[in-house]
């Protein structure tokens, strides 16, 4: 849409490296030892939801920092549904479609008292700590033992279930580049520009004609039903969840920091800030010795630089700043009755 | 009398909730940031107040001698090097400034100290006495009266000194306070400094009846927010109301409530202003 030179430059270079990151993973996988395996689907895992948290947190500008509440339903929706005899894609599903009632609840609420900016940040957090206390209390759940997905031996997609890593990582990236060219389709499509324009000026977006609850609930619902099934893949995968860990703050943590890593509201930022922090965190678990904390101290650190030194992130040195004059946001043309505009 | 005793036990541990909730009030009526920071502060401070009695026997109250400078120069200094380098960016940026203060902070703790619960084991920890049916824990009182002379002190400092009316000013209209000659980055500096030395000192008369953990500060974060939402952000007096009524809520909850759901309460509450009243049960910036 805004075809400057630069602005098809930056995006390329990180597609480049991205690409050639996925492309390597891709063919090492069959020789990765369990270790290294491990930590590889964890990082596209964070990958994929960092994607998923940037269409909410980075296109509308919504600073959720309770994305564990749409993980959480969604793994636990396959978790519970598959302990009765349920099978997890239909889990999957139905996780996603609870999650994405959540979400769009979330957005229409906000969006009806005016919560933005931090208070919008704080209830998110409010949210899924709740989320937490309930699913860690509540029987039906398992409460606070978690629960544990039965595993019958052999590999079977229809089951989602593999006896070796390989396939899960496969899974993974594959819903990971999914999302990405979902993200990269919003941000060329009208839509993403709405989002981006409700981000900047409800005000102005609403002027000219967008239908900013609209768009703002279709947003949201989307990150959340996204952030589901990667709460689904998650049970799947390690077979056994519980609330604390699912709810748990270090999960939105975790989703919100390669996006702001990597550039807020760009379709490569979440995946660039991915790839950035996942050695960083390797080489800080190596120098700690695998003690706990080690994390929380880099995720502290790279907060502090990115914020104070780089806050449009990685994408933010490939691309100029714009310029004041030049509005961020092409003129958009009313799609909607202006009515329907708050 | 379950009740009665829910909410005094409840009432005692809001005095330090206000403490600590007034100093996250001043510093976002003068700010206008939300230090996420708040709790994990405190829990260095619960640690150095272990390790002076673990280390060298000293009692908790005597350990305020050196808790309160050494979290007030750790917040000055955080104010200089950390937050006024984003004192003009967006809200949502300074929130992430603060949230990764705090899972260092957080993190830094689990690497030096580990995760385990300690215990500060002082003869008095469990002293308690009887007043009409109600039992009275000793060190949860002095925390409470404490907290509020402490919180009362601070109003006195903020209405009728001099750098509290120029905390004040700052609060008020940054640019006029800066053209009559205050030092707004010093100012803020200061702010801060005040903020995390009550929560230092609120962490101190916690010690005597509370376990010490790199988690502990979190969720007291967390209660301060409610808190503060209740009373109003930037709203000091409102803040330590609502700390009294935030810990009588929680009392109650968990004589309604089974197991460690009594946190729900707090939740719902939080959401439900945050949703619904935004500017606190009291309105917004009354006292600063």
């Amino acid at each position: 849409m805004i075809a400057n030179s630069w602005s098809r430059h930056g995006p390329r270079v990180a597609a480049l490296l991205v690409g050639a990151a996925a492309l390597t993973i891709l063919v090492t996988a069959p020789g990765m030892g369990g270790y290294l395996m491990t930590v590889v689907i964890t990082a596209v895992l964070f990958a994929y939801l960092a994607q998923c948290w940037n269409i909410v947190g980075g296109y509308a500008g919504r600073f959720s920092f309770g994305h564990a509440a749409f993980f959480g339903v969604g793994a636990y929706t396959t978790g519970v549904l598959g302990q009765h005899g349920v099978n997890p894609w239909l889990g999957l599903l139905v996780g996603a479609a609870f999650a994405a009632l959540l979400g769009a609840a979330l957005a229409v609420v906000s969006f009806r008292f005016g919560v933005r900016g931090p208070y919008f940040a704080l209830s998110t957090l409010a949210l899924a700590e709740t989320l937490r206390v309930v699913f860690t209390n509540w029987e039906f759940v398992g409460a606070a033992r978690g629960v544990m997905v039965d595993f019958s031996p052999g590999s079977s997609l229809a089951a989602f279930q593999f006896d070796s890593r390989l396939p899960y990582l496969y899974l993974i990236l594959g819903l990971a580049a999914a999302v990405t060219a979902l993200v990269a389709a919003l941000d060329r499509h009208r839509v993403g520009l709405y989002l981006r324009a409700l981000r900047e000026d409800e005000t102005v977006a609403a002027s000219l004609g967008v239908d900013c609850q609209r768009y703002a609930t279709y947003a949201s619902a989307l990150s959340a039903a996204l952030t589901a099934v990667g709460g689904a893949f998650y049970t799947q995968w390690l077979l056994f969840i519980e609330a604390p860990t699912v709810y748990g703050v270090e999960i939105s943590v975790a989703m919100v920091i390669p996006v702001l890593l990597g550039g807020v509201g760009t379709v490569w930022g979440p995946l660039l800030g991915s790839l950035a922090l996942a050695p960083i965190q390797e080489g800080a678990r190596a120098l700690f010795r695998d003690r706990p904390g080690a994390d929380l101290v880099v995720y502290g650190i790279v907060i502090a630089v990115v914020i104070i030194y780089l806050p449009r992130g990685i994408m933010g040195l490939f691309t100029p700043r714009p310029k004041v004059d030049q509005p961020p946001v092409a003129p958009v043309t009313p799609p909607v009755p202006v009515g329907a505009a708050r | 009398m379950l009740y009665a005793q829910s909410i005094v036990s409840g009432l005692l541990i809001g005095g330090v909730y206000g403490l600590i909730a007034v100093g996250l009030s001043t510093v976002f009526g003068v700010m206008k940031i939300i230090n996420f920071a708040h709790g994990t502060i405190m829990m260095v401070g619960m640690f150095v107040v272990y390790y002076a009695w673990r280390a060298l026997g000293v009692t908790p109250y005597v350990s305020l001698l050196f808790v309160v400078p050494l979290l007030f120069l750790f917040g000055v200094a955080v104010q200089l090097v950390l937050v006024e380098r984003v004192i003009d960016a967006p809200p949502d940026q300074q929130l992430i400034l603060t949230m990764g203060l705090s899972l260092f902070l957080l993190g830094g703790a689990q690497l030096l100290w580990g995760a385990d619960f300690r215990t500060v084991d002082v003869p008095y920890g469990n002293a308690a006495f009887d007043l009409a049916g109600v039992s009275v824990s000793v060190p949860r009182l002095v925390a409470f009266v404490a907290a509020g002379a402490l919180a009362g002190g601070l109003f006195w400092l903020l209405r009728r000194t001099d750098l509290g009316r120029s905390i004040r000013a700052v609060a008020e209209q940054p640019d006029a306070a800066a053209a009559v000659g205050i030092n707004l980055p010093w100012t803020r500096a200061l702010t801060f400094g005040i903020a995390t030395g009550c929560v230092g000192v609120a962490g101190t008369l916690l010690t005597p009846f509370y376990y010490v953990t790199p988690q502990v500060g979190e969720p007291f974060t967390l209660i301060a927010f409610v808190v503060v939402a209740l009373g109003g952000l930037g709203n000091p007096a409102g803040a330590f109301v609502g700390g009294l009524l935030v810990g009588a809520i929680e009392g109650l909850g968990g004589a309604l409530l089974p197991g460690s759901t009594k946190q729900l309460l707090i939740f719902i509450v939080f959401l439900l202003v945050l949703v619904v009243r935004p500017q606190g049960l009291f309105g917004r910036r009354v006292a600063l």
